[in-house]
């Protein structure tokens, strides 16, 4: 049932967005841009920063992507009240959540594909070896979950807020900073040796805070959306 | 006004204060392997665990807010003055911590996994105000600031925790530890010392949140006065 829920939800956002493919391009666009600025800047820096270098940026490239994504993820909900229809009909809120929630996974993963592929070619030269990039995905997928949870939950408590243009990026932001961390240095671990030991660590921490951002987003979204119009 | 939240009990707190502060430095010997240095340990460790009793009142505060409505509005102003004591005293625990480092490590600041988390806290808190002043609406102020502050307590365990997850520089948890135990003229003005600081704090707390509330109550009472009303 819950399920059911969830797929209904997700696939009237999905169909919702497709109507205005504008929300995907745009996220898409961005990141494309921000990666052609980031690799212009950090091509001046010596080679022995490039791996890094590499790492961080795409890193950086979804985080600020998918803040574009987020901004817009409860538009459909605050037009025609269709947050207040939603309320009053007996679906779980835990649903909601997890449909918006994987929405944005959604448009994390469309924004994070494109962007490996373009970055991996415009740092050809640098090889880093095809075991790494399945590595690098598995991390990035973990963020993904994380900053798509946390960015949902900061999105709908920023929903009624005066200056949600600034406010809903800051509280974003600050609560993916564990997450950055986490993703990141699992990866330069990963740039340095490909042993699962070495940054072990890093995965379950990752795998921790996607736990509890995704139980506090289940727990607290219905609470937080319950006067959003 | 109540016994607790008298100037008197806050004089004689910060008196507390200033005493072992006062201990530490011109009294407490010198420490073995840091020398002079470790002295700021006093004002330090104090100010880290107050940060950390603002994050658990607040939090459970929140949940007061959250699950007994009767109790929401005193909770939700304790909740605000419990961030506000919170990034005071994390920006003096990051404040003294840079102090120590800079003789101790050779840098004022370094991305360690305690420092990172610590500044996190206060990026928290600061939101946490940024968030209140822009929700208009009470109820909906209630339910949003509330989940941010169960989300902000949830930073405490992993900065408790950091030093002994990641390998770091600062030291693990030395206070009751068995295996390197501190010499008993330090750690008994230093335990003192944390006390007095989390009485102080908790003052500033209970004194921050009546503030608060006579605040509200005046603007409530400006409001209905402004609306045709009379003041009660």
């Amino acid at each position: 049932m819950l399920l059911k829920q969830i797929w209904l939800l997700l696939r009237h956002g999905l169909r919702l967005d497709w109507t205005s493919k504008e929300r995907f391009v745009s996220p898409l666009l961005f990141a494309l841009v921000m990666l052609t600025v980031f690799t212009f800047t950090a091509s001046q820096m010596p080679a022995m920063y490039a791996k890094p270098v590499f790492v961080s940026q795409t890193f950086l490239v979804l985080v600020f992507a998918l803040q574009n994504a987020f901004s817009r993820i409860l538009d459909p909900e605050q037009k025609d009240q269709v947050a207040e229809l939603l309320r009053t009909y007996p679906i779980s809120m835990g649903a909601w959540y997890t449909a918006k929630l994987l929405l944005a996974a959604l448009h994390g993963l469309w924004i994070l594909l494109p962007s490996l592929l373009v970055s991996s070619l415009f740092y050809g030269e640098h090889d880093v070896g095809v075991s790494f990039y399945l590595g690098f995905l598995g991390i990035l997928l973990l963020c993904l979950i994380g900053l798509a949870s946390v960015g949902t939950l900061a999105t709908a408590m920023t929903l009624q807020a005066s200056g949600k243009d600034l406010i809903q990026p800051l509280l974003y932001f600050t609560l993916a900073i564990p997450l950055l961390l986490a993703g990141s240095q699992a990866s330069l671990q990963l740039l340095q040796s490909q042993n699962l030991e070495d940054f072990r660590h890093w995965i379950y921490l990752l795998v921790a805070f996607d736990t509890l951002f995704v139980t506090v987003g289940v727990l607290f979204f219905g609470i937080v959306m319950s006067d959003a119009s | 006004m109540s016994i607790i939240s008298t100037p008197i009990l806050g004089v004689l707190l910060l008196s507390g204060v200033f005493a072992t502060w006062g201990y530490g430095i011109f009294r407490a010997p010198t420490e073995f392997y840091q020398g002079e240095v470790y002295r700021i340990l006093y004002l330090h460790v104090p100010c880290a665990f107050s940060a950390f009793l603002s994050a658990f009142v607040l939090c459970i505060c929140s949940l007061r807010v959250l699950l007994q409505k009767s109790a929401a509005s005193m909770s939700l102003w304790t909740a605000r003055a419990c961030a506000e004591v919170g990034l005071i005293y994390t920006l003096l625990t990051l404040f003294t911590g840079s102090i120590w480092g800079y003789p101790t490590w050779g840098v004022w600041w370094t991305w360690d996994a305690r420092l990172t988390t610590t500044l996190i806290l206060a990026f928290l808190y600061g939101c946490y105000l940024l968030l209140w002043n822009t929700l208009d609406s009470y109820p909906l102020r209630a339910k949003v600031c509330s989940v941010f502050g169960i989300l902000i307590f949830l930073d405490v365990p992993i900065i408790y925790k950091s030093v002994t997850w990641w390998r770091t520089l600062h030291q693990p948890p030395s206070l009751l530890s068995p295996s390197a135990p501190m010499s008993s003229e330090i750690l008994y003005p230093l335990v003192a010392s944390i006390f007095v600081m989390l009485g102080f704090a908790a003052w500033l707390i209970l004194l921050r949140s009546q503030n608060i509330q006579t605040h509200n109550e005046i603007e409530e009472s400006l409001c209905h006065t402004a609306h045709g009303g009379t003041l009660s």
